[in-house]
């Protein structure tokens, strides 16, 4: 092995050439993860993390929540079962929002103030009065605190931040939640002239000793337009994120393969480059299994150094890409995906192996010409 | 002895030295010599004596430190690398220690590559390797790839090599180094006869004094001096 | 000498298949990736944003509030037909949109309805098959080609919303929208599908979505934009490929597939750089004895090009054949499509890629010493 790390040392330009390659293909692979992961969560957030233990929603609207109306008379009907101990109204629905002078499109959810569905906060506290919101943490970059206020451009009405939430994003754009009561005032105001707004979904605890399967069959015992689901499922579901999520795993996978080819080259021209020097040592007594251990600690070191430096970059282009570019860098991330690396890296050099384990010591003798 | 005719190439009082990092060392140390049509001259010496540095100075392969290294008259100082590589091209024949053919082109394709760096028609080329290579009795052998040839055969396209664009002088740096003794004397028997029948200036390096034996004049060198 | 280095160049990569074989191999991966990642980039942008580009149209006008956004643009009737009348409009049309579901042969399938004014700019150009439908004709549609997949033919019945049956009667390509089907029918169809997903929008005869508008040939798009802001001031007016842009992900999505494309077509470079690198050392001696026997440095490196531009070739053909098939073989939900353009675009960046990755080897390749042919020779 220290013959294989001395090379590495002391012909720094081949493998440095390899490395910075690698380096970006690992680097590659964990933004792939990241955005993708991050991509998805901005998409389904909301509705992955509830903390209901069901979601029902509009069967006609085929598991996307936007397009989702349920009748709040459900509820007493939902209420009734057995299997349901709590069930609240939740809304959705797109405003637009002035935010320290710039305008975006928001989803606003109504949630709460209790029951299920809530969302926890990992800063300041929950909505609990009108007027009160809460919002995502990726969107605090808006220009958000705890206190600041901003403005519902299509009421007037001023929302003050009471507390933030984590990784509840919906739709890829600033997620806010208010009370359902504050949800219901501002969609009334936007609509005036309708007769009321309904809810987007129904939140629903169970009751103790039953379980998800047993109340979604229940539900769909009372014959209403509705379906229930667990949330993650339901947002598994949600429009554009089972093609987000197959995306990013093929970019990943062909990137993985990229590193396996591009080191299994690097490693087979190295042998041919080297022949002689191999048939030499092995002219002079050194055993194969010392050869192929040089190899496998060189393809280690070349992956741990490029992972390394490739995760290096990933954590300084999260800090400078600007808040729009969905990029994050994490430490577990590139753990496993520096694993994966390894894994793919010594497998890959399996074919330099085996031309090793052939390499003739009589070679040695001749002369090339 | 030397003809009245011009020698193919002078050299006079030529030194070259190389910086090592670790000092300077000089490989060839003011030497004077003449190589003239029709004669096939041997350097010999011991290894590191300086008889490929040498070698490398008559070819235009280097450029001296001091001193002169005329060729048909011409200062080869004056001349750029682009006129070097010309002269090589046309006017040098070389063959090397190990006859360094390309591996993947057939002893034909070998030899009548020279012939494209001269600006030779391809077809040319190729139909004057083919008759180079039949001399040589390598005819049957021209499809061959040098993977296929044995170390004699191997030298012996080389020096068809170097024969292709008619060159002025043949320079030969341990074309037997590699070979058993019954091959190494029938390359430089071929050498020999090569540069008879060519009427160009040869100059072969060794440190055999067999093979050495076999020239019409022999030159002695010993840490960079012409001792003989 | 360009005759000579490229038949050496050839020579060399054909009686040495092995080699050519498994660096061309290499080399496809990569450009596979990059295909792969361009090509995913091309049909996310393509599925998000076809609606607005089958559109003949110059000008997209939407109702400040909705923020450039289809979904929630409502525009007055009377402000659309007034735009008409704004310098270099001519002509003018309404879309409306509305996330729905739709009632196929093989089951329920997420889409989005769009409701146009026909024969007016808010009408797909893209029709394949069939015919569109016309303003106040009821009950019918005309569906994207992505329908086809879940069974629908001309002459089919769909059923809007759980309630609303309209009849198939064209077929647009090239007019998804956030990667949904779109279903194309009159103004009045979309209005009462809206009421009765969204009852609290109410049933505003008076409201359209966006308004579209064609604008003379001799007028600057921008310019009557600006004209019909000034006009009406509670619009926003923006050229197509504005609205275009605004269309949710779009923006984001270019911008991170650009980046990962440049790293990839960045790896490519590199690995090119280090296969040439590895390459002119292991030939040294060969380069030298070329040199020595009077082969002039362009000789060489143009044969190290020629090597270097056929490599790319076969990668990009292998890359391209890697991507189509996995284009056929993955699912629908994955937008995976490979256009020519995207091909050509790639192709190039790869092609500057390689040469700009090879430069460094050629350069030592122009710098050989032949007097390092010899054996003793230069120092």
């Amino acid at each position: 092995m220290r013959f294989g790390l001395r090379e590495v040392l002391r012909e720094p330009g081949r493998f440095l050439l390899i490395g910075v390659a690698v380096s970006l293909l690992i680097g590659l692979v964990v933004v792939f993860s990241g955005i993708g992961t991050r991509h998805v969560d901005d998409l389904n957030g909301a509705v992955a993390r509830s903390s209901a233990d069901l979601l029902v929603l509009a069967s006609g609207a085929e598991g996307a929540v936007q397009a989702s109306r349920v009748d709040r008379a459900d509820i007493e009907s939902l209420i009734a079962l057995p299997e349901v101990l709590d069930a609240r109204p939740v809304g959705e629905a797109r405003v637009g929002g002035r935010i320290d002078g710039a305008l975006y499109d928001l989803s606003l959810w109504g949630i709460g103030p209790e029951g299920p569905g809530v969302a926890p906060v990992i800063e300041g506290r929950a909505a609990a009065r009108d007027g009160e919101a809460v919002i995502d943490v990726a969107d605090a970059h808006l220009g958000l605190e705890l206190g600041s206020t901003f403005e519902v451009a299509d009421t007037g009405e001023r929302l003050t931040v009471v507390g933030f939430t984590e990784g509840r994003r919906f739709a890829s754009i600033p997620t806010v939640v208010v009370t359902y009561a504050q949800w219901e005032r501002t969609l009334d105001a936007v609509f005036a002239d309708a007769d009321g707004v309904e809810p987007a979904l129904i939140a629903i605890e169970l009751a103790a000793g039953h379980t998800p399967v047993d109340a979604i069959a229940a539900i769909s015992d009372l014959d209403l337009p509705i379906i229930a689901e667990v949330p993650e499922v339901l947002a598994a579901n949600l429009p554009g994120v089972a093609g987000t999520r197959a995306s990013f795993a093929s970019a990943t996978l062909v990137a993985l393969i990229a590193v396996s080819a591009v080191t299994g080259l690097f490693f087979l021209l190295g042998l041919t480059y080297r022949r002689k020097t191999y048939e030499v040592l092995r002219a002079l007594g050194a055993p194969r299994g010392l050869l192929i251990r040089a190899l496998i600690a060189q393809a280690t070191v070349l992956v741990l150094g490029a992972s390394l430096v490739g995760g290096g970059l990933v954590m300084i282009a999260a800090a400078l890409a600007p808040p729009r570019v969905p990029l994050s860098f994490s430490a577990g991330l590139l753990g496993q995906v520096t694993v994966t690396a390894l894994l793919v890296t010594v497998l890959s050099t399996l074919v330099a192996i085996r031309r090793l384990r052939r390499i003739d010591p009589a070679g040695a003798l001749v002369v090339d010409p | 002895m030397m003809t009245e005719e011009r020698a193919v190439v002078e050299v006079e009082a030529c030194t070259k030295t190389f910086d090592t990092g670790a000092g300077v060392v000089t490989a060839v140390d003011d030497v004077s010599l003449e190589l003239g049509r029709g004669e096939l001259v041997a350097l010999v010496g011991p290894s590191g004596s300086g008889k490929t540095t040498l070698l490398s100075l008559v070819g235009a392969l280097l450029t001296q430190t001091a001193g002169t290294v005329r060729f048909e008259g011409t200062d080869l100082t004056e001349l750029d690398d682009r006129q070097r590589t010309a002269l090589r091209a046309t006017r040098v024949g070389l063959v090397f220690q190990t006859a360094a053919l390309v591996p993947f082109l057939t002893a034909a394709e070998n030899v009548a590559l020279v012939g494209g760096f001269a600006g030779m028609a391809p077809a040319a080329a190729r139909s004057r390797a083919e008759q180079l290579l039949t001399e040589l009795e390598l005819g049957a052998r021209k499809n061959h790839r040098p993977g296929q040839l044995s170390g004699g055969e191997q030298q012996r396209v080389a020096i068809a090599r170097a024969m292709l664009n008619e060159p002025r002088l043949l320079l030969a740096d341990e074309p037997t180094a590699h070979l058993d003794r019954q091959r190494g004397l029938q390359v430089i028997d071929l050498v020999v006869a090569t540069v008879h029948a060519h009427q160009c200036a040869g100059m072969v390096v060794t440190h055999d004094e067999r093979i050495a034996s076999k020239a019409d004049r022999i030159l002695h060198i010993e840490d960079g001096r012409l001792v003989s | 000498m360009n005759g000579r280095a490229v038949a050496l160049g050839l020579t060399e990569l054909w009686r040495t298949p092995g080699r050519t074989l498994l660096t061309a191999g290499v080399l496809s991966v990569l450009l596979f990736l990059t295909l792969t990642l361009a090509g995913l980039a091309d049909a996310l942008d393509r599925g998000s944003t076809g609606v607005l580009r089958s559109l003949d149209a110059d000008i997209v006008v939407f109702n400040e509030e909705a923020r450039l956004q289809l979904l929630r643009s409502r525009v007055p009737r009377p402000m659309t037909l007034g735009a008409a009348f704004v310098d270099g409009v001519a002509q003018v049309g309404t879309l409306a949109l509305v996330p729905t579901s739709a009632e196929t042969p093989n089951g329920r399938v997420r889409v989005t309805l769009v409701g146009f004014s026909a024969t007016t700019p808010a009408e797909p150009t893209t029709l394949v098959e069939g015919r569109l439908p016309v303003d106040g004709e009821p009950g019918i549609a005309a569906v994207d080609v992505a329908l086809r997949s879940h069974g629908v033919r001309l002459g089919d019945r769909l059923v809007l919303a759980g309630e609303r049956e309209v009849e198939v009667v064209g077929f647009v390509e090239d007019s998804t929208f956030l990667q949904q089907p779109t279903v194309w029918v009159p103004p009045d169809v979309w209005a009462r599908v809206q009421v009765s997903a969204f009852p609290e929008a109410g049933f505003a005869e008076q409201l359209v979505g966006a308004t579209v508008i064609r604008t003379r040939p001799s007028a600057d798009p921008t310019g009557v934009a600006v004209a019909i802001e000034a006009e009406f001031e509670d619009l926003q007016a923006v050229p197509l490929r504005q609205a275009v842009l605004a269309i949710p992900g779009v923006d984001v999505q270019r911008r991170t597939f650009a980046v990962l494309v440049a790293m990839s077509v960045a790896v490519l470079s590199l690995v090119v750089g280090l296969l040439f690198a590895l390459l002119v050392t292991e030939r040294r001696s060969r380069w030298a004895t070329l040199r020595a026997l009077g082969a002039p440095r362009e000789l060489l490196v143009a044969t190290l090009l020629v090597q270097g531009v056929v490599l790319w070739m076969l990668a990009l053909v292998g890359g391209s054949l890697g991507t189509a098939l996995l284009a056929r073989v993955v699912p629908d939900a994955m937008p995976l499509d490979l256009r020519l353009p995207v091909v050509g675009l790639v192709g190039i960046a790869s092609l500057v890629a390689t040469v700009v990755g090879s430069s460094v080897a050629l350069g030592r390749v122009a710098r050989t010493d032949p007097a390092a042919a010899m054996s003793e020779g230069a120092r």
